[in-house]
C-alpha cells in the first residue's frame, strides 16, 4: 500500500488528473513520464505499460508492483497508486529529480576525465550504504531485487538514494511465505552485474545474488562501467564463471589506474565478489563493513552527485537512446537455451550507433554479421528471420557489416533470389551461402529493421562449456519490439551432430533439424537416410511460419519429432497429437504403403484469433509436406 | 528485526499482550501511540517465533501448538483483522504472515486452524470486505488466497452473499488492488474443480449474469482477464455442463463474435478461445 501521507487527498486514479510531461525514461514495454498531480499539486513520475504489447500473464505485472507496493522504506522507490488508461497501467511513483546513477555517471564521463575514477569514495560509500540500507529491508521483506546496478539506483534532488525497477524482482518465498522456499531457480537479471550461481542455474540462490550485483555495482561507481561491459553477454557469463572474481583493475586499459581507491573499498568488493555465496556478507553485515563509515550525509551527494547530474531535458534525450546490449534480460527458454532480451522499446538502429559506436562495435550481439559458409549450401527459408549457416571453422573471422549496408544489400538482390516456393503473403528471408561470401536477403512485406545477428564465436565457445550435446534450441524473445532481430543459425557442422540454433523471433522460429550430418557436401547422402519435411504454420501472431526438419528413417519416430517441437516452443502442445499423426501420415505414404499426396493439411488443436478457418491460407490448420 | 532477548515470554503472555494492545488501538485512546508500538512489538516477536529469524531456528512445535491454541481460545485472530488498518504497515504484513503459517498448520492430516475458521466465518467475510479498504486490501488478499486453498474454506466463500461482491472488488480503479482481488476469484472459482463445477451449476444465472458486466467492463484490464478466465472455466472439462448451458445462449455467442471485432489484439485471442469452444460443440 501506498504509504499513508499528511495529506489529505489520496493519489487519484484518472487519467484527467494528472498532466504528462516529459519522457524520463524508456523500458521494453513501458514509457516513463513525468507529471504532475493536479489535486495535490504534487510532482511524481508515471510508468506507462503496454499492456497490449505484455504478452506474459497478468499475474507477472501484479507482482510487480505488490512487491512495490510491500515496500516502505525511504531507500526503495515510493510507489502510490496505479490504475488502467485505455490498454496501458499507469504507475504512479515517486519523482526523484536526480535520475539514475547511471545517467550520472555517463554524464560525468562525458563532461570530465575521469580516467582515474569516477567518484571519490566518499561518494561511493555514501551512495552504496544508502543502497544497502534499501536492500536490507527489500531482504528481510523476503524479496531478492535481481537487478541491482547504477541504472537502477535513483537519485533525488535532495540527495535521497532509492533502489527502483522491480521488474525482475522476485519473492524468494513465494506468496511471503517465508518458510516454503528457500531458492529461486529462475534466470534474470542484467548478465555484467549477474551472479555466478545465477548464470549456473544448478543449485538456485538467494539473498546473496545481489549481494555480487551490489559489488559490481561498486565497481561501476568507481569505474564507470561495470567489468566485462566490452564484451557481449555470453562472453560475460563465460568470463564471469570462469574467471577469478573481478576488482577495481579488470577493466583497467593500465595498470595504476585506479590506485587512488583505498584497500577498505578494495576489501569490501572482494567481500561481495566471491564465487561462493555462503561467504558472501549479507546486507546487514556488510553495513558494518569499514568501509562504510566514510559515509556522508544525503546533503554530501547533492553536491557531488545530484550538482553535477545531467539535467532533466539532457536525461529526455538520453532516455530515448538507450544503449543496447547494456540493458537486457538474459534467461532461460524452455529448452534451456539461452535467451538474451533487449530491453530496448524502440528499435532504432542508427540511435545506438550515434549514441556509442564503439560499444556497439563490441557487442556482435547488437549487429549483423556477415558470415560465410563456404561448406554449406543449405537453403534456409523462414518468416521474418535469417539464418545463416555457419562453418565452425569459419566463425572465428567472420566479418561484421554494418546493419544499413545489409538491408539496403537485402532490398537489391530480393528480386534475384525469390523463390516462388512461398506464397506471397509470407514474408521470408533467405540466406545463400555461396563459396566466398553469403547474401544476405531479406523481402518482407512488413518492414524489417535491423537484422541482429548473434556473435557466433562466443555462442559456440559458450555451448562447449555447458557441454550441450543434445540440440540446444534457443529462441530469443524479440517480440515485444518493433523490430525484427535476426540472429544466425547454426546448422550443417562437420563434427557436431547436432547444432545449437538460434531463431530471433519468437513468433517466427525456425528449425532446422540436422541429423546425422557428416557432410554438407553429401546431400544425397542425407536424403536416403532421412526425409527432409516442412511444417508449415500459423504462429499466435498470425504469421505463416515453415519450420524445416529432417526425419530419420528408422531412427526418429513422428510423436519424437512432435515432442521435440514442442519442446524448442516451436508449436503449441495441444498439437503435438494432429502433427505426429499427420506427420506418421505422411511418413507412410512416403515409404510406400499407402497412396497419397505428398502433403497433408490438417486441423491443428490450438488456434489463433481469426476470423474463419480456412484451410486454404491455414488459419487453424497446418500443413506438412515433404521436400524434394 | 530488533528485540531480541525478550522472547523468553511464553505463547500465551505474548498472546495476551497483543490482545491487549490491539484492543487498546480499537478504542483509539491517548494512549493510542504507545498501543500502535506495543502491536508492532508483539507482532514481531510472534512471527519469530513462527519463522525463526536469521540467527534463531523457528519455535518447536509445542511451543507453535501452545501459540495457536491461545490464538483460537482468544479470538485474536479476528481481532487483528478487523483492526488490520489501525494497525502500522510493517504490522500488516506480519499480520497476513503470521496468519498464513498459523493457517498451514497440520496436525497429521487435520489443519487445526482451517477447522477453527470453519467455526468462526466472519474471519473470512471480514477479509473478504478488507477489498473495501485501500489499505489493507493486498494483506487481506494474501491470507484469502491462503484460506482460499482449503477446499471448507473456499465453499464458505463461494456460497456466500459477500462472493458476489467479488464482481465489484475486480473493478475498482487501482489496478493492484483489482488485480488482487481477481486473483482471489479466480483461486476461489477454479481452485477445487468438483466444488466449483457444482456451485457454478448451482448458480449458473445469479453468477453468469454478474460475470458478463465484467465482460463489458470499460477497464481494459477487467476485460482481458474476464474473458482468459472465462476460456479456462468453459474449457475446463469438470464445468462441461455449464459450457453447454453457456454456449447454447445464442447472446454468449454474439457477444464473443463483438469480441474477436476488438481492436486489442489480446481481447482478441482471448476471445477466440470462447468463440471456438461454441463452434466446436
Amino acid at each position: 500500500m501506498a504509504t499513508s501521507t499528511s495529506v489529505s487527498v489520496p493519489w487519484p486514479n484518472s487519467e484527467a488528473d494528472y498532466e504528462i510531461g516529459d519522457v524520463i525514461g524508456v523500458g521494453a514495454t513501458a514509457v516513463v513520464y513525468d507529471a504532475v498531480c493536479k489535486p495535490r499539486n504534487e510532482k511524481c513520475a508515471i510508468k506507462r505499460i503496454n499492456l497490449e504489447k505484455w504478452n506474459t500473464s497478468m499475474d507477472e505485472l501484479l507482482k510487480e508492483i505488490q512487491a512495490m507496493s510491500s515496500c516502505n522504506h525511504e531507500n526503495v522507490v515510493t510507489y502510490y497508486t496505479s490504475f488502467v488508461v485505455n490498454d496501458e497501467l499507469w504507475l504512479v511513483l515517486k519523482l526523484l529529480e536526480g535520475g539514475s546513477l547511471l545517467d550520472v555517471i555517463k554524464h560525468k564521463l562525458k563532461v570530465s576525465n575521469c580516467k582515474h575514477g569516477v567518484f571519490d569514495e566518499a561518494t561511493i560509500a555514501t551512495v552504496l550504504k544508502e543502497v544497502l540500507k534499501g536492500l536490507e529491508y527489500f531482504h528481510s521483506n523476503g524479496q531478492i531485487h535481481r537487478d541491482i546496478k547504477a541504472g537502477n539506483i535513483l537519485l533525488g534532488e535532495d540527495g535521497t538514494v532509492q533502489i527502483a525497477d522491480f521488474g525482475v524482482s522476485a519473492w524468494l518465498a513465494t506468496d511471503k511465505d517465508l518458510s516454503r522456499q528457500k531458492v529461486r531457480h529462475t534466470f534474470v537479471g542484467t548478465p555484467c552485474w549477474m551472479a555466478p550461481e545465477v548464470m549456473e542455474q544448478d543449485h538456485g540462490y538467494d539473498f546473496k545474488a545481489d549481494i555480487w550485483s551490489f559489488g559490481i555495482t561498486a565497481i561501476e561507481m568507481a569505474t564507470g562501467t561495470a567489468p566485462y561491459h566490452k564484451y557481449p553477454p555470453m562472453k560475460v557469463l563465460m568470463l564471469t564463471l570462469q574467471n577469478e572474481p573481478p576488482n577495481l583493475d579488470t577493466g583497467a586499459d593500465e595498470k595504476e589506474q585506479y590506485k587512488a581507491y583505498g584497500k577498505t573499498f578494495r576489501k569490501m568488493i572482494v567481500d561481495c565478489l566471491q564465487k561462493d555465496p555462503s561467504k558472501r556478507p549479507t546486507a546487514i553485515e556488510l553495513l558494518k563493513h569499514p568501509f562504510f563509515r566514510k559515509a556522508k550525509d544525503k546533503k554530501y551527494l547533492t553536491q557531488t552527485l545530484v550538482a553535477i547530474g545531467p539535467t532533466m531535458e539532457n536525461r529526455v534525450h538520453k532516455a530515448s537512446k538507450k544503449q543496447p546490449g547494456t540493458s537486457g534480460r538474459l534467461h532461460r527458454s524452455v529448452t534451456g537455451g539461452w535467451v538474451w532480451s533487449e530491453d530496448e522499446e524502440e528499435g532504432d538502429a542508427h540511435e545506438s550507433d550515434e549514441e556509442n559506436p564503439n560499444v556497439e562495435d563490441k557487442r556482435p550481439m547488437n549487429q549483423l554479421q556477415r558470415a560465410d559458409s563456404s561448406g554449406s549450401d543449405n537453403d534456409i527459408t523462414v518468416m521474418e528471420s535469417a539464418k545463416d549457416t555457419n562453418n565452425e571453422l569459419e566463425t572465428k573471422n567472420t566479418e561484421k557489416i554494418a546493419t544499413k549496408n545489409i538491408k539496403e544489400e537485402s532490398k537489391s538482390n530480393e528480386s534475384e533470389i525469390k523463390k516462388p516456393v512461398i506464397e506471397s503473403e509470407t514474408k521470408d528471408i533467405k540466406e545463400q551461402s555461396n563459396n566466398q561470401s553469403s547474401k544476405l536477403v531479406s523481402k518482407t512485406t512488413e518492414s524489417i529493421n535491423i537484422l541482429k545477428i548473434a556473435d557466433t564465436e562466443s555462442n559456440l565457445e559458450i555451448n562447449s562449456f555447458k557441454k550441450s550435446e543434445t540440440a540446444d534450441t534457443k529462441k530469443e524473445s524479440e517480440t515485444k519490439y518493433p523490430k525484427k532481430i535476426l540472429e544466425p543459425k547454426e546448422s550443417a557442422n562437420i563434427e557436431i551432430k547436432t547444432e545449437p540454433q538460434h531463431t530471433a523471433n519468437k513468433f517466427d522460429p525456425a528449425e532446422n533439424k540436422t541429423i546425422s550430418l557428416q557432410e554438407t557436401k553429401a546431400v544425397d547422402e542425407t536424403i536416403i537416410k532421412s526425409i527432409s519435411l516442412v511444417l508449415r504454420l500459423r504462429n499466435s501472431m498470425k504469421e505463416l511460419n515453415d519450420i524445416r526438419f529432417e526425419f530419420a528413417i528408422g531412427k526418429d519416430t513422428a510423436e519424437g519429432i512432435a515432442t521435440e517441437l514442442v519442446g524448442a516452443g516451436l508449436v503449441e502442445p495441444q498439437d503435438a497429437e494432429p502433427i505426429s499423426m499427420n506427420l506418421g501420415k505422411l511418413l507412410d505414404i512416403h515409404c510406400g504403403k499407402s497412396p497419397g499426396p505428398k502433403a497433408i493439411t490438417f486441423h491443428l488443436n490450438s488456434t489463433i484469433p481469426t476470423d474463419a478457418f480456412d484451410d486454404k491460407a491455414l488459419y487453424g490448420f497446418a500443413q506438412i509436406s515433404i521436400v524434394e | 528485526m530488533p528485540l531480541f532477548g525478550k522472547s523468553q515470554k511464553s505463547p500465551a503472555e505474548l498472546v495476551r499482550s497483543l490482545k491487549d494492545a490491539v484492543t487498546a488501538l480499537e478504542r483509539g485512546d491517548k494512549k493510542a501511540e504507545k498501543a500502535q508500538e506495543d502491536v508492532s512489538k508483539n507482532l514481531v516477536l510472534i512471527k519469530n517465533m513462527l519463522y525463526g529469524t536469521s540467527d534463531a531456528e523457528p519455535q518447536t512445535d509445542i511451543i507453535v501448538a501452545q501459540l495457536a491454541q491461545e490464538l483460537y481460545n482468544t479470538n485474536l485472530l479476528l481481532l487483528l483483522i478487523q483492526n488490520l488498518s489501525r494497525i502500522d504497515f510493517e504490522g500488516k504484513k506480519d499480520v497476513a504472515q503470521v496468519f498464513n503459517n498459523v493457517l498451514r498448520r497440520q496436525i497429521g492430516t487435520r489443519s487445526p486452524t482451517v477447522e477453527y475458521i470453519c467455526t468462526k466465518p466472519e474471519i473470512l467475510f471480514t477479509l473478504m470486505s478488507g477489498y473495501e479498504h485501500q489499505e489493507i486490501a493486498s494483506n487481506c488478499g494474501t491470507m484469502l488466497r491462503e484460506c482460499a486453498r482449503y477446499e471448507a474454506l473456499a465453499k464458505i466463500m463461494l456460497y456466500s452473499d459477500d462472493f458476489y461482491n467479488f464482481f465489484r472488488y475486480v473493478e475498482v480503479s487501482t489496478f493492484d488492488i483489482a488485480s488482487d482481488a481477481f486473483s482471489t476469484f479466480k483461486e476461489l472459482l477454479t481452485r477445487h474443480k468438483m466444488l466449483c463445477a457444482e456451485f457454478l451449476e448451482a448458480n449458473y444465472d445469479k453468477v453468469f449474469s454478474h460475470y458478463q458486466r465484467l465482460l463489458n467492463s470499460e477497464n481494459y484490464v477487467t476485460r482481458r482477464q474476464s474473458l482468459k478466465l472465462l476460456g479456462e472455466l468453459l474449457l475446463d472439462r469438470h464445468n462441461f455442463s455449464i459450457m453447454t448451458r453457456y454456449i447454447t445462449n445464442p447472446d454468449n455467442l454474439k457477444l464473443m463474435m463483438n469480441m474477436l471485432k476488438e481492436k486489442s489484439r489480446n481481447i482478441q485471442f482471448e476471445a477466440f478461445h470462447v468463440f471456438k469452444v461454441c463452434v466446436i460443440n
